[in-house]
């Protein structure tokens, strides 16, 4: 899998190109162990379940194929959002059926202000409505996928 | 807490937080149009309210207790320790408060709140 970090100002995503599993929970595996191997959370198993349990409630998959996990646990060691993309898509149950193409985590602490995590999730999925921005988001040049992810911001 | 028992009895608690934060989170009704907004469509919280059930009836008796309280008084039930501290009264812990081997769960002795250590 191919990976690449990227840390300097605040509100940065970390990038995780390329999530090579076409099921929901492998890709939630994937995003978990990314965001542990970074020290971004301290149990990823934990974060899997927990993911998984707010997606009963609320799915992820926002249509035009992509999914915004988001949530705020103990196990989050900061907050964070990371972004991911999966070329062949994720069978998400999305509304519509379509695959999901583009996943964009948005992670906090339990004790975070829900406010400000909420804004990190309506950003998310401000930032993937138009297609011209989606397709930037998961360009293949790091400063092009950071400039789209901050526009607006 | 010792030993296995220990660990799956902290991971009931620290799911029961989770379900808490969710249904806090979920059952509010400027939230739930805010994520509406968002694109998202979040349904009906009974799910979790049952699954707190389930987590409460699993959970030994004297750590439900103790977080029923802490969650009465704070609203938050568990909080994280940093650098020996509580962080929720800011207390600096003494050495004898540490959990044992095996352990991740102590309840503060100055604010009653349950610490996590992991």
């Amino acid at each position: 899998m191919s990976t690449e970090l990227i840390t300097s100002a605040l509100d940065t995503p970390l990038f995780h190109l390329d999530l090579k599993h076409r099921r929901r929970e492998n890709a939630l595996t994937d995003l978990a162990a990314f965001a542990h191997a970074r020290g971004l959370v301290r149990d990823p198993e934990r974060l899997h379940d927990a993911l998984l349990r707010r997606e009963r409630v609320v799915s992820f998959a926002v249509g035009r194929g992509v999914a915004i996990p988001h949530l705020r646990s103990l196990v989050v060691s900061a907050p964070h959002v990371l972004i991911a993309r999966a070329k062949k898509g994720i069978d998400w149950k999305a509304p519509g059926g379509q695959p999901v193409t583009l996943v964009i985590a948005v992670l906090a602490p339990h004790d975070h202000p829900l406010e400000s995590f909420l804004e990190r999730v309506e950003h998310a999925a401000e930032a993937t409505r138009l297609v011209k921005r989606r397709l930037r988001l998961m360009s293949d040049d790091p400063a092009v996928r950071l400039a789209a992810w901050r526009e607006g911001a | 807490m010792k030993g296995s028992a220990a660990v799956d009895e902290a991971t009931l608690v620290l799911e029961l937080l989770d379900v808490d934060g969710l249904l806090d989170e979920l059952s509010t009704d400027a939230v739930r149009q805010r994520l509406r907004r968002a694109g998202f469509a979040p349904g009906p919280v009974e799910p979790l309210e049952r699954e707190r059930a389930r987590l409460l009836d699993s959970v030994g008796r004297r750590w439900s207790q103790h977080y029923l309280r802490a969650r009465q008084r704070y609203g938050r039930a568990v909080v994280r320790v940093r650098e020996r501290v509580c962080v929720g009264c800011f207390i600096t812990l003494p050495t004898s408060a540490s959990p044992g081997p095996g352990e991740v769960l102590t309840v503060c002795e100055s604010c009653g709140r349950i610490l996590y250590w992991g």
